[in-house]
């Protein structure tokens, strides 16, 4: 009997690692990027009466961004590391919209916008500049919802440049855009999420 | 009574019409200004909206009341009566309230401005009905 058991113990100890071989193979590449504070964040949106552009200039808690591609045909690399925004320091330029902005994102109760990077397709080496693709982790107002990004990387000397766009709506996050006057004044659905990184290499 | 009610009713569909077209207007001539509405000291649209669009009626019933108890004081064509109780209602009514408004909430002078415009227009177009209905 005990000798099954232990049969048993150690199948199912080795059955994720096998398994998790064959899917992602051997590590080829781990780089790591740290953020640096001057990223930037901006939300572009508009209403029927107006455009707006609410930005951050600095992330209030940054991380290091892992990068590891697997040998294989696997088209996704993973990407590990996330960037945390304090909505109370959103900036409309525009004290009306900038009010507005933070309430409905509901500041009060959930005042961080977080950023969890998941994946991204495989780059070519990372002193080139390119487009490519990959999958964020969106967390506001208490939601959490995956999206596809558009990124652009740009090489500056020997830090990167990651920029990051993303079309997202109000009612994904369970959110009401802002109207006025029984919804005479109303702010489209569609928001525009941009974020540019600044990475520096970690050695 | 009944032609009463039917030129009440008659100036307050009217008012609205007239109020939804001026906010047309505002929005695509004075987008800057609407901007303004977004303030926080004004509410959401929600579960009062209502009382928006009811306004017209609240408007046109009132200057019904005071058109009937006063009218006799407004003499001439009936261009010139509707412009008389406009005036009347800009001054007695809309610009004591705005003064207050103005002093107590944080709105632009403009935006104050746009309102005594709005009321007073409100109140022409209802001494128009008036006058013609029941002069």
């Amino acid at each position: 009997m005990k000798i099954i058991a232990a049969i048993l113990f150690f199948l199912f100890l080795g059955l994720p690692l096998t398994k998790g071989q064959k899917e992602m193979g051997n590590v080829l590449t781990v780089e790591k990027w740290a953020i640096e504070q001057q990223s930037s964040l901006t939300i572009d949106g508009r209403s029927n009466v107006n455009t707006f552009k609410c930005g951050v200039k600095e992330f209030l808690r940054t991380d290091t961004l892992v990068y590891m591609s697997y040998e294989g045909i696997q088209k996704r690399a993973s990407l590990k590391g996330s960037v945390t925004i304090n909505i109370n320091r959103f900036d409309c330029g525009h004290k009306f919209m900038t009010n507005d902005l933070r309430k409905t994102l509901k500041s009060d109760e959930n005042p961080n916008l977080v950023i969890r990077f998941i994946s991204m397709d495989k780059i070519r080496e990372t002193n080139m500049n390119q487009v490519t693709k990959g999958i964020v982790e969106i967390q506001l107002a208490g939601v959490t919802k995956q999206y596809e990004v558009n990124y652009a990387i740009q090489n500056n000397n020997k830090n990167m440049i990651l920029t990051g766009n993303r079309k997202i709506l109000f009612s994904d996050f369970s959110l009401k855009p802002p109207t006025r006057l029984a919804g005479l004044i109303k702010v489209e659905e569609e928001l525009n999420v941009q974020f540019q990184l600044m990475l520096k290499p970690v050695q | 009574m009944k032609k009463a009610l039917i030129a009440s009713l008659s100036a307050g569909v009217i008012l609205l019409i007239l109020s939804l077209g001026l906010s047309y207007l505002a929005i695509s001539v004075m987008p800057g200004l609407m901007e303004e509405y977004f303030s926080p000291v004004f509410r959401s649209s929600g579960k009062v909206d209502w009382m928006f669009y009811v306004h017209p009626f609240i408007v046109s019933f009132a200057l019904k009341w005071f058109w009937e108890r006063y009218k006799d004081q407004f003499t001439g064509p009936f261009v010139l009566r509707a412009i008389e109780v406009a005036l009347v209602y800009g001054i007695v009514a809309m610009v004591p309230v705005l003064w207050l408004t103005f002093s107590a909430i944080d709105v632009s002078l403009q935006m104050t401005l746009t309102w005594l415009g709005y009321g007073v227009l409100q109140a022409f177009v209802a001494g128009l009905i008036f006058a013609k209905l029941n002069p």
